[in-house]
């Protein structure tokens, strides 16, 4: 695997702006289109991107998205500091949600982002310290073409 | 006629008519134009051939590229399909009989409304709603060229939406030149009142070569029909109402009643349903029935001052054909226009995407970064007083050594 990243961009998150919630993952996508990764893969990142977004926007104080992209794959790491997730396995569960009110209001808190997550990226990684914050790192690997 | 991979675009411009006015530079939903040293410039890849430049330049600097009508003397027969609008166009005096009589004296054998191919493509595409279950939804259509370029160059992850079903216009094309195969020497001819057109005849979507031979300018034969007195005669194939209707804005949506169809017309309007679709934040919908031009096809560029009257005239001509849903040859020989090899694309349309920064993924990435850097010093205002049409574009520009950065009037030379 590729260390040397050609090209690293961050994104700010807020959390509780449900309004701009989605402009991060938008972003990359765009970023993706003209760097000429393959549509296939530019549908994974964005999913896994989006719920990612959402989940910080949702749960956490504040957070930021960075997107890496490696000549053989492309790395996402959603930062936040907020609560932290206490049960991970459960979290991890299709339709396990603690959503709040307000986001299921706006059809949120179905239980299958980070689900959606495991299914469309090739490695998924959670740490969280209660309390704290939360890390999630996701990648999809680039076929030998893109 | 043999698709010509380098033709690329069809609208032109005449470099002495334009005064630099830039009406044309922001209008451009692909972000196409320059205007350096007072000239407008096109970056012919990015262009879809929308028409828009055409529609707001005041000096008619902006043309479209035609073939001359000598080249029917090439022929010892000749076939001409005339646009799914042309019965709705005023020609004053003139009845619409009277125009089709006088549009054979110019040497035609055949005339043939372009509507017939959409109501073929529509009866087609109503089969592939009913029994196709794993389409990719919503269809976008293929009858509006201009739609499938912007997702080309613009919209690459909508492109597997697209339906297979060939352009209407290819469609009764490739039907006619099967049906008169053994006339040996025929020539196949469109008159097209928009650009989109023309560029989809001389380089076809999803087809290996073209049906046709070439492809005339309305306003060229309008001027003609009004001088030549000479009636003719020959075969002439009528659309039926659907075949009408289908160039205005829903009249698809009419025909597909008892599907989820959205109309949406305007190519801004497009782009950002576009966006939202690839945002996947659109409901289901079973098809899109997308027309580039306002109004629809009656809208299309080459009109520009009569676009609500054809809009009013085309519902007339509907009402008028009420009587005859469809037109005589498709409701006699519809099995032969949903043959395969007339009715479905033969490659697949990929994206062209002229968003990209090169080819090669490092180098991307190198220019995106450089981009990043340039834009960051920029005002964001989109002025456009450096001749690109956002700041973004411009340092694009910038970093492709297209331009220089203190062309833009906010960049003091000694800050750099
Ligand atoms: N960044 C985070 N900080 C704190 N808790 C989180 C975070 N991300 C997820 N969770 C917890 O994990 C649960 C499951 O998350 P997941 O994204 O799978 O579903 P959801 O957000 O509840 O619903 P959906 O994503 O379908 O709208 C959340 O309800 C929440 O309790
Ligand atoms: S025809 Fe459309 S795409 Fe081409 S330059 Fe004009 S506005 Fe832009
Ligand atoms: S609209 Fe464009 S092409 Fe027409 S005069 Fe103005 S700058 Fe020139
Ligand atoms: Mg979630």
């Amino acid at each position: 695997m590729e260390n040397q990243p050609l090209l690293v961009e961050s994104f700010k998150i807020i959390g509780k702006d449900y309004e701009n919630g989605g402009e991060a993952s938008s972003k990359i996508k765009s970023i993706l289109k003209k760097l000429g990764i393959p549509p296939e893969i530019i549908k994974k990142v964005s999913i896994c991107a989006y719920e990612s977004e959402m989940n910080i926007v949702i749960y956490a104080y504040e957070g930021e998205i960075t997107l890496f992209i490696y000549k053989d794959r492309i790395k996402v790491e959603a930062k936040d500091i907020g609560p932290g997730i206490e049960n991970l396995e459960l979290a991890m569960k299709e339709g396990y949600s603690t959503a709040p009110p307000e986001a299921i209001e706006l059809g949120f808190g179905a239980g299958m982002g980070l689900p959606n997550i495991k299914n469309n990226s090739d490695r998924m990684k959670i740490d969280t310290d209660i309390g704290k914050g939360t890390t999630l790192t996701f990648e999809v690997d680039l076929n030998e073409k893109g | 006629m043999k698709k010509d991979k380098n033709y690329i675009n069809s609208i032109r411009t005449i470099k002495e008519k334009c005064i630099g006015c830039t009406h044309c530079l922001r209008i451009c939903p692909t972000e196409a134009i320059r205007v350096r040293n007072r000239k407008m410039e096109l970056y012919d890849l990015k262009c879809i051939d929308c028409g828009e430049c055409f529609k707001v330049c005041p000096t008619g600097s902006i043309y479209s590229f035609y073939d001359n009508i000598e080249v029917i003397k090439n022929f010892d027969y000749n076939i001409l399909i005339v646009p799914n609008i042309f019965p709705s166009i005023n020609f004053g005096m003139l009845s619409y009989e009277d125009v089709i009589k006088r549009l054979f004296s110019l040497g035609f054998n055949e005339i043939w409304e372009e509507g017939i191919g959409n109501e073929a493509y529509l009866i087609a595409l109503q089969k592939i709603l009913k029994e196709t279950k794993d389409t990719i939804k919503p269809i976008i259509p293929t009858s509006c060229p201009a739609i499938v370029r912007l997702l080309q160059v613009n919209y690459p992850l909508l492109i597997n939406n697209l339906t297979v079903i060939n352009l209407p216009l290819d469609i009764l094309g490739n039907y006619i030149k099967e049906k008169r195969k053994n006339i040996k020497s025929f020539g196949l001819f469109y008159l097209s009142t928009y650009p989109c057109k023309v560029t989809a005849l001389k380089n076809p979507l999803g087809l290996k070569s073209s049906p046709f031979n070439g492809v005339f300018s309305l306003s060229d034969i309008y001027k003609r029909l009004m001088i030549e007195k000479i009636e003719g005669s020959g075969e002439f194939f009528k659309s039926g109402k659907v075949g009408v209707s289908s160039g205005r804005r829903g009249g698809e949506e009419d025909f597909l009643e008892e599907f989820k169809v959205i109309s949406i017309d305007g190519i801004w309007n497009i782009n950002k349903f576009f966006d939202e679709m690839e945002e996947e934040k659109i409901p289901y919908f079973d098809y899109i029935d997308a027309k580039a031009c306002l109004l629809g096809c009656v809208g299309g560029v080459f009109l520009k001052n009569q676009n609500f009257l054809l809009n009013f005239y085309n519902q007339r001509e509907e009402e008028k054909r009420r009587k005859s849903l469809m037109s005589d040859v498709v409701e006699k020989d519809i099995d032969e226009f949903l043959k395969d090899e007339n009715l479905l694309l033969t490659e697949k349309i990929n994206p062209r995407p002229q968003y990209l920064l090169s080819e090669n993924m490092d180098i991307a990435a190198k220019i995106f970064q450089e981009v990043n850097t340039i834009y960051d010093l920029l005002p964001k205002f989109d002025c456009g007083s450096c001749g690109a049409p956002s700041c973004r574009s411009f340092a694009e520009d910038v970093v492709l050594n297209k331009i220089k950065l203190t062309e833009c009037k906010f960049i003091e030379e000694k800050n750099l």
